[in-house]
Formats: C-alpha cells, structure tokens, sequence
C-alpha cells in the first residue's frame, strides 16, 4: 500500500509541476504559433486605438477574408474595424479577446461561420495559440478551462518554447501584413491558382447547430456580457459557396435553430444565407475566403441591411 | 477495446480482476477460467461482435481437432487441421491481395470485396497450429475445453501475441495463490503494466508524428532533406519498438495479474550487434514459432550452407507475408532474409577459415561498434519497406537517405529530443526483464548476453522505486489528457 500511496503522490505532484511548467513557459512565440499571435496582438493593438463608438466586424477568417471595413467605414460613417481573427480558434478565446477591444456603445457584427454552432473548444492550433499569446486569458479563465488548456499543451511545444529565443529567425517571416481597417490584402484574384481553386470546389461546408456544444456556450456567454455592458451585436451569416445542399430541409432547420438562439437572446440577425452565398468563382482559397471582388460585392450587399439596423439601433439610443 | 484506452482501464480491467480474484480466493478455481474466457471473448467483441462468432467457432474445431488426434494421430488430419485454419486466416487476410494481383497480372476487373481483417488473427490462428502439431507428436494433451479456450482467448495475449505454446500456460491454470502471492502479483503486473503504457504514451506515440510526417511526404514523392528522411526513419524504428515492445509488456503485466508468467517478447533488440541476434531478441515469440514449425521443419542448418541460407530466406519470406498482404512486407521479410543469409555466410567463412577473433579490448570494442552499425543501419533501411504505404515512396525514401544529395545541418527540437530519448532508453538503459528480473524468476530470456547486467538497476518495490512509478504514472495521465488512445501497430497484422 505504501508502495501506491508514494507513487499516486509523486504522480500528482508531477501533474501539478507540469501544469505550472506550462503557465511559465508560455506567451513564448514558437514556429506553430508565431504568426497568429503577432497577427492577433497587431489586431488587438489597432482596434483598441479607434475612437468610441465603434463597429467591430467579430468572426474567424470569413470576415477577414469576406467582408471590407474600409467600405463600411466610409459608407456608415462610424469607425469601422475588422476583427476577423481565425476559424480555428477556440469560441471562448475568440470571445475572450474580442472583451478586450469592446467597450459601451460599441457595434458588434457577428457573420460567425458554421463550425462556432458545433465546435468544441480546443484543437491543436487553438491550443498552440492559447499558450503563444493566452497567459491572461488562462488566468481569468474558469478552474476547469484553466486545466484543460495547461494540460492540452503537449511537452513538444514546451522544449521548443526553450529555444525559441535561439531559434527566432522564423518571427521575421511571420510578420502579419493587414490593412488598417483590418482588412485582407494578398486575396488578389489574379494570385488563385488552380490548386485554390480545386480546394475550393472540393470542401462542403457544413451545417450544424449543436445547443449544448462549447461553441454555443461561449456564443451565449458572450451574448449576455454584450448586453451586460451595453453593447448591440448584430448577428449574420458568413459567406460561403452556394450550393443545392443548403437546400435540404436538414440545413434549413439548422439555420432556422440558430435564428431561434439569436432570438432567445434578443439579437438581431441580418439579412438571409443565401445573401453571403456566393458563386464559388468568387472564392480565393477556402470555401470561406472571398478574392478583393467578392469582398466588394459581398459589403455592398450587406450595407443596406446594416444601414438599416444601426440607424433603428441609434434611432433606439437616442 | 484498447489497453490504453479509458473504458478498459478504468472498467473492464479493474471489474475482470476483482472478480477473477474474488473467485479464486473463494477456491471456485474453474468459475474464474470460466469468467476469464467470457471476459475475454467480451474484450474481443468490443467493437467487432461479429467477429467474437469467428473466434469462438475457431476454437471449439481446434479443440475438437485436437481431440481427435490424440484418439487417432493420423498425419492427414494433421494437415487438415493446419490447412483449415490457414484458409481461413488466407481467406481474411490474402483475398483481396491475391485478387489485386491477378487483376494487374489478367487485367481483369476487381470485384469489388469488404474483408475486414479480424483483429488478433494471425495470432491465435499460429498459436492453433502450434497446438495441433504439437498434439501430433504427444508433446501435450490437452486437458479441459475452457483451460483451452483461456489459453486461446486470454485477452491480454490475443490481439498481437505474445505466442505462447500450451504446456507454458495451462500448467499455470486452476493454480489457488496465496494473499501474499496475489498481493505481489498485483504489484510487478500493474508496475510493468505501467512501464509498457509509458513505453506506448510516452515515446511511441511522439514519434509517430515525425514518422508519418516523413513517410507520408515520401508516398506522395516530395522532395526530402536527408537529414529530415533519416529522422523520420529512426522516429519509425524506434516508434515500432516502443508501440510493440509497450504491447508486449502491457501483456505480459496483465497476465501477472491473473497469476500467468507469459514469455518474453523482447530483448533490447536494437543492442543487437548482428542479424541473427537481432531476430532472437525481436518479436521473441514469432521468431520461435519460424524456426520451430517451419526452420526446422524444412531442414534448419542442418543440410549445408547453401541450404540453410536458402530455408532462412524462405522463412523470412513467410513471416514478411504473415505481418500483411503487400508487396512492401514481402520486400521487407525478403531482405531479412538476405540479411540472415550474409550473416550465415559471414559465420560459415569464419568457421571454414579458422579467423581468429582477437581478445584486445581495443579491437573488440571497434569490432562491436562496426558491427552494431552495420547491423543498425541494416534494420533500419528494411523498415522503409515495411512502413512505406506505395513502392515508388519506399525507392524514393531509400535513395533519400542513402545518397546524402540534399543533406542540410538543421535542428529539429522535437523530433531530435524524442529521437535521443528513445536512443538512451534503448541503447543505454535496462530493458523490462532486466529491471523486474528479480520478480519473473519463471521467465527466462532465451538470449545469452554478455551485456552489463544492471546489478543495481532492478525494480524494488520501495519508496525510490515507488517515486519513478508515480513519474511514469503523471506522463500517462497528461498524455491520456492530451489525445485520443491510438491503435497499436502490431493490431493491423
């Protein structure tokens, strides 16, 4: 017994000096990382330094790669941010970063893509992030996110954090370059190859509203902190490729569910899918990512709806 | 169901043991046979129900077999027995190998077949022969059918061996321990349970990701540094080092648990210094299996050296085939065989010269290094065939790693931190046997070494020890944490 007793002590304060292993070595930039991080904290950076109030365009890379800031900025006459970030990252994070750029009577334009209605919260390369640039996040997390988060960190990207430092060179050529409303810029259409658009053509994105996922916990959670402190958030749809699948009673009654979870929360949603469905010869490389054309064409189509909403929300305020 | 998996840890094993034992206490000796078998054939259907149906029909013919020819040793039964069980392991595992040739070769269309592989079938089907010939000599007589379909079915043996014959397991059967015994029992089986977990969670696992990384770039022909191709082909050897050897000792950990001392599979392996020695040390059980009921049996060494080299290669060929139905593992057990045949010719001129070894430390100790390199490099180059999923991407990875032509110094953190760790582990620290040597006095490894012999590095079940068992305990756990359990390597044959 005593033989147990020794080893299940050791094993759990081996467990522990892992976890704090972990919380010490992060916000270490290492090569899986590095570029999301800087990416993320330039985002953080420039849309904190925009005068109140403010529309934050808050999504993954459908909005980065899908809808313009600039035009919006210039056509609403209210600055205008795109805080389009990136699809794979966890819904709680995601959320947890867009607090720190909000404040009261701020807009909030939620194109959200699908998989936030499903997803769970961690994959590699939210974790990868989490600890490149999530050590406060971490620390204001709930006790059970905190354990997961230490504990999902493999022992790889640890020793690597150790030689980052040594091993810096890649930071140079991970530089994030984005315009100032936040925008994509390399979406050119005459850089598509064929590969992009095989890739395109070939992935389905799919449809699904799962109630008690974590995605739609932290959308929740999220929800209630916007009306909390006084912010409006406007919910949408984000662009994908049109397709006769989202024809199929299975996806309208999804996309009927999330209608009814926007509206259990009082939040509007703007215009329809099949506004952000587009023609897949608008798409640069994902089935996510519109070229600098669909990009135009896709806030062209959204500015009379937002239009409308903002002028009913300061219509409301005032 | 998997070893490493929740479910079976933290349910099945723990139900299965404490009732085993709670019947074996109470002296209800055959109930717990019979409780093991059920549970066993549960363990089995996990998953694959319908393939329990399989194994339970296999064994009760093999047993009804063998009955049979203890009555009446008949040659032709023998052979009846052996070709049944043969077809039907051809059936599942070389149909749709045989068809895909035949098609390429007449270019007649493939019809189309859905033969799944049922797991563990090449191993209880070799562990049925062995019995059946085995009963034809009156080597064994079998005794009750569940002793048999225990010895069969054991599920900490069935899915990827090790192959045991009957006189080393049923012996063991029906045997009532004492508190004292079962108490020790509990703690080597669990303390090398946990060691072989490590070895699978802990090192195989984290070199997978390299391995495929490097294997699958070399199927899909892209350009390779050679420096990276060899990483890649270490992360490969020693990942199917540590994901078997774990296996094997998971295995034999869990028999301990039921009172049954299962033999050895592995001996450090890759301390080998010539290929001979490296097959005595390598998947022990399998190789004893080759050389009893087929090396043997087709002469051995004892008709000439040409002969020999010849049976050693027909024999390697065979046991190529017996890991999959591919070409890739045909290559595989081709150059093993090859191997063994230089080395046989090696041995034979030494002999037929009289070359004398010299005794200088000096000239010794460069005579192992030379040879161990050799013998290192050899392996290694024929696990490219074994792991490489097309032809071309085996020839491309060979011809990487071979001609240096784009060799580039670059560290790789990760992939270089596990490739050391394993090397360490391997090369310079005991393996299983040696450190639990003191509590498997009934497990004899079948392999002389003049190796250091670790006086000091045995497992003692004190507070230091206890200490290192809490360590490997935390690295399982994160690990569990971390990702899904993954299938062993050994489950595909």
């Amino acid at each position: 017994m005593r033989y147990w007793a020794i080893a299940i002590i050791m094993g759990f304060f081996t467990i522990i000096s892992y976890a704090i292993l972990v919380y010490m070595s992060m916000e270490t930039l290492t090569v899986d990382n590095a570029y999301l991080c800087q990416y993320l904290r330039k985002k953080i950076n420039m849309a904190q330094s925009l005068p109140q109030p403010k529309l934050i365009i808050l999504a993954g890379s459908n909005a980065y790669v899908g809808v313009s800031a600039e035009i919006l900025n210039q056509e609403l006459h209210l600055p205008t941010f795109n805080f389009g970030l990136h699809a794979a990252l966890s819904p709680h994070f995601l959320f947890y970063l867009a607090q720190q750029v909000l404040t009261a009577g701020d807009i909030v334009f939620l194109p959200l893509e699908y998989s936030y209605y499903n997803s769970d919260n961690y994959n590699d390369l939210s974790a990868a992030i989490i600890f490149g640039c999530g050590k406060n996040y971490v620390l204001h997390a709930p006790w059970r996110e905190q354990v997961a988060i230490l504990f999902i960190q493999p022992l790889q990207r640890i020793i690597e954090s150790w030689f980052a430092n040594k091993t810096a060179d890649f930071l140079a050529h991970e530089q994030p370059t984005f315009g100032s409303y936040g925008d994509a810029t390399y979406n050119q259409e005459a850089n598509i190859t064929q590969a992009m658009r095989q890739s395109v053509a070939q992935q389905i994105i799919g449809v699904e509203f799962q109630p008690h996922s974590d995605g739609v916990k932290a959308l929740s959670e999220f929800l209630q902190w916007c009306q909390r402190h006084h912010i409006q958030v406007l919910a949408s749809w984000p662009n994908i490729p049109a397709r006769p699948i989202y024809a199929d009673t299975y996806v309208q009654n999804n996309l009927a569910q999330i209608r009814e979870f926007y509206a259990s929360h009082h939040i509007p949603v703007i215009g329809e899918p099949n506004n952000a469905m587009f023609d897949l010869s608008y798409f640069y490389d994902t089935p996510y990512h519109l070229h600098q054309r669909g990009v135009t064409e896709r806030t062209y189509r959204l500015l009379p709806l937002l239009k409308t909403a903002i002028t009913q929300i300061r219509t409301i305020h005032n | 169901m998997l070893f490493n998996s929740l479910e079976f840890i933290l349910i099945f094993l723990p139900i299965v043991t404490l009732v085993f034992l709670s019947l074996e206490r109470l002296n209800y000796l055959s109930w717990a046979l019979v409780w093991l078998s059920l549970t066993s054939v549960f363990f089995y259907a996990y998953g694959q129900w319908h393939y329990s149906l399989l194994l339970i029909g296999s064994l009760s013919i093999n047993y009804g077999l063998a009955r049979w020819l203890l009555n009446t040793p008949n040659r032709y039964l023998l052979i009846l027995g052996i070709s049944s069980n043969l077809l039907v392991l051809a059936y599942y595992k070389y149909t749709h190998f045989f068809l895909t040739n035949l098609s390429y070769l007449t270019a007649w269309p493939l019809p189309h077949l859905e033969i799944i592989l049922p797991l563990g079938i090449s191993f209880f089907t070799f562990q049925q022969i062995a019995f059946l010939v085995d009963v034809y000599k009156k080597a064994i007589q079998p005794h009750s059918f569940i002793n048999y379909a225990v010895f069969i079915s054991f599920f900490p043996q069935l899915i990827a061996g090790p192959i045991v014959h009957y006189q080393e397991v049923v012996p063991q059967m029906g045997k009532q321990r004492n508190f004292a015994v079962i108490s020790a029992d509990l703690k080597i089986g669990l303390t090398i349970f946990l060691i072989g977990l490590f070895k699978k969670y802990a090192i195989a696992d984290s070199l997978a990701l390299p391995a495929n990384q490097v294997f699958d770039q070399a199927d899909q022909l892209a350009s390779l540094d050679t420096l990276d191709a060899w990483r890649g082909v270490l992360a490969y050897s020693f990942q199917i080092y540590f994901d078997f050897s774990g296996y094997s000792d998971m295995a034999i950990g869990l028999g301990k648990l039921f009172g049954f001392n299962l033999p050895l599979n592995f001996f450090s392996p890759y301390k080998a210094n010539n290929i001979a020695e490296f097959w005595r040390r390598w998947h022990m059980t399998l190789s004893r299996f080759l050389r009893d009921y087929l090396y043997i049996p087709l002469g051995g060494n004892q008709c000439g050296y040409r002969r020999t080299s010849l049976n050693l290669i027909i024999v390697m060929f065979l046991g190529g085939l017996w890991h999959g139905a591919g070409w890739n593992f045909v290559i595989w057990g081709l150059l093993q065989g090859c191997y063994l045949a230089i080395h046989q010719l090696f041995t034979h001129i030494q002999r037929e010269f009289a070359i004398p070894i010299s005794q200088r430390k000096i000239l010794k100790l460069l005579s192992y290094l030379g040879s161990w390199t050799i013998t290192f490099t050899a392996i290694n180059l024929a696990w490219i065939f074994f792991r490489a999923k097309t032809w071309s991407g085996a020839v491309h990875l060979l011809t990487t790693v071979t001609t240096f032509s784009q060799w580039t110094w670059h560290l790789n953190i990760t992939t270089d931190f596990y490739l050391v760790l394993a090397l360490v582990i391997t090369l310079f620290l005991p393996n299983t046997w040696q450190l639990m040597r003191h509590h498997l006095p009934h497990i004899i490894p079948p392999v002389k070494t003049t190796e250091v012999n670790w006086p000091n590095w045995h497992w003692q079940f004190n507070d230091h020890w206890a200490t290192i068992a809490g360590l490997l305990m935390a690295v399982i756990i994160i690990k569990m944490i971390q990702g899904q359990p993954t299938e062993f390597i050994y489950f595909q044959f």
